[in-house]
């Protein structure tokens, strides 16, 4: 089989959940395609290499998320990070004052409002079950940098949901 | 209030409920090789000045040598050659796209490749704080102008925005290629295509302007070898006026018959309510640019 053949079938075979892990941390659909084809363009150029491997999707995962950030620090275009993260989408309590659920449209707009490097390091420890040195490896920093974008993203999150009076009905002020 | 777990599923949910468009594989296997060509271009460039930095150190070691009684020799360093790394101009630098600033100086990038693989270069000297990315950017009251040269692999199609899929069918000779440029979305022709001469070269220059507004997105004017180059900063959404120039760098060229691909283009832009300092400063960074073929 053809190096061409053999990136293909991987791509067609793994097309799929690619493009959810994209779509995560790009926090867009037109995002997700265009930071999946610039990962996958990448890791053609190496494709030699990276189809060797014994588990070429779980490289091309974490070249996911390291194209991601490293596009934010090229920076042909620009994040516009916004002051606050917005209020949450419907009432989470409810009104039989029971233990909130709070599902993905709760939490996926705090999400996506994240910068996008505290949202890899959300996506890459809550989605992908990275450790904070996997993740540290995977976006080229420190393990404390891990630890402290994803204490500020997490803070950030909690802090948006007690704002939506969510927190005050899990118990927390 | 632990939210981890509850958070792992809402990331979970959230993916799942997404159905991926199907992957267009002829595309990706395209842009992989055009990445390729650029590595390989790089990589030839590095060979190219590490060559020349070579031969101005041993030039340099050799007037030492024969000089060696009248005192420390000056720096020497060959500045005939088209690939050398000293201009009649002062010191070039190579162009990085990392980094957050580019300061004053004279720089030099590859656009392009001829028919032969030997890279095509544009120098330019900027003379302000100009911001990197694959071409440099300059900003001045939160208004973006900017500056490019390039050889298209693809331009911009549809709406012009980046979830767009772009044209690759660049055109291969200045007119058609002007014709296109003359085209992209959403822009108004305020100079059609024209014949002048630029940068020493034939050119059909034309000026655009352009709706760069993208919702969350960035407009896109072309894919290059040097990656994407967008024209969306910052938060003022104003239209962009373009001046664009392609060339034919092959005239006169004895070494190069034809410069493979698609004609070079060069191009200089700001959003509408640049001061008059920015289109200056943006317009100088233009005048000097120097296309260099022939390794």
């Amino acid at each position: 089989m053809s190096g061409d053949e053999d990136f293909a079938e991987f791509v067609a075979a793994r097309w799929a959940s690619l493009f959810r892990l994209a779509y995560l941390l790009a926090a867009s659909r037109s995002g997700a395609e265009d930071l999946l084809q610039t990962t996958l363009e990448k890791a053609y150029v190496n494709w030699s290499r990276i189809g060797r491997l014994e588990y070429p999707e779980a490289y091309v995962r974490r070249m996911l998320a390291n194209t991601l950030v490293s596009s934010r620090r090229r920076g042909w275009f620009r994040e516009r990070p916004v002051d606050e993260l917005p209020e949450p989408v419907g009432d989470a309590a409810g009104d039989s004052g029971e233990m909130p659920v709070l599902d993905r449209h709760l939490f996926w707009p705090l999400v996506c409002a994240l910068p996008a490097r505290q949202r890899a390091v959300i996506v890459l420890r809550y989605y992908e079950d990275l450790s904070e040195a996997q993740i540290a490896e995977v976006l080229g920093c420190a393990p404390g940098t891990v630890k402290s974008q994803s204490s500020a993203a997490i803070g950030a999150l909690r802090r948006a949901l007690a704002a939506s009076g969510i927190g005050e009905a899990m118990g927390e002020s | 209030m632990n939210i981890d777990p509850q958070l792992r599923a809402a990331l979970s949910e959230e993916a799942e409920m997404q159905d991926a468009p199907e992957p267009n594989v002829d595309r990706l296997i395209s842009g992989g090789r055009a990445r390729q060509r650029h590595r390989n271009m790089i990589r030839a460039w590095i060979v190219a000045a590490v060559a020349v930095v070579v031969a101005g150190g041993v030039y340099g070691l050799a007037q030492v040598d024969t000089g060696a009684t009248s005192g420390p020799a000056p720096a020497v360093t060959p500045s005939s050659s088209p690939s050398s790394t000293v201009s009649s101009e002062g010191s070039v630098r190579v162009y990085k796209d990392e980094g957050a600033e580019v300061l004053p100086g004279r720089y030099r990038m590859v656009v392009g490749l001829d028919t032969h693989d030997v890279p095509i270069d544009a120098e330019f000297t900027l003379h302000e704080v100009w911001l990197s990315g694959n071409y440099p950017v300059l900003r001045d009251a939160g208004i973006y102008g900017g500056l490019a040269v390039y050889q298209p692999t693809a331009l911009s199609a549809g709406t012009g925005c980046l979830n767009d899929n772009p044209n690759t069918h660049v055109a291969q000779t200045p007119t058609k290629l002007a014709q296109q440029l003359a085209g992209l979305p959403r822009s108004t022709v305020l100079q059609p295509p024209t014949p002048v001469t630029a940068f020493g070269h034939p050119a059909m220059h034309l000026q655009l302007r352009i709706m760069q507004r993208c919702g969350r997105g960035v407009y896109r004017v072309a894919e290059t070898l040097r990656g994407g180059h967008g024209i969306s900063y910052g938060d003022t959404l104003t239209p962009v006026v373009i001046d664009f120039w392609v060339e034919d760098v092959s005239t006169g060229r004895p070494r190069v018959d034809d410069i493979g691909g698609a004609p070079i283009v060069v191009e200089t832009w700001h959003q509408a309510g640049a001061s008059s300092q920015m289109v200056n400063e943006i317009a100088q960074a233009g005048d000097s640019i120097k296309i260099v073929t022939g390794g």
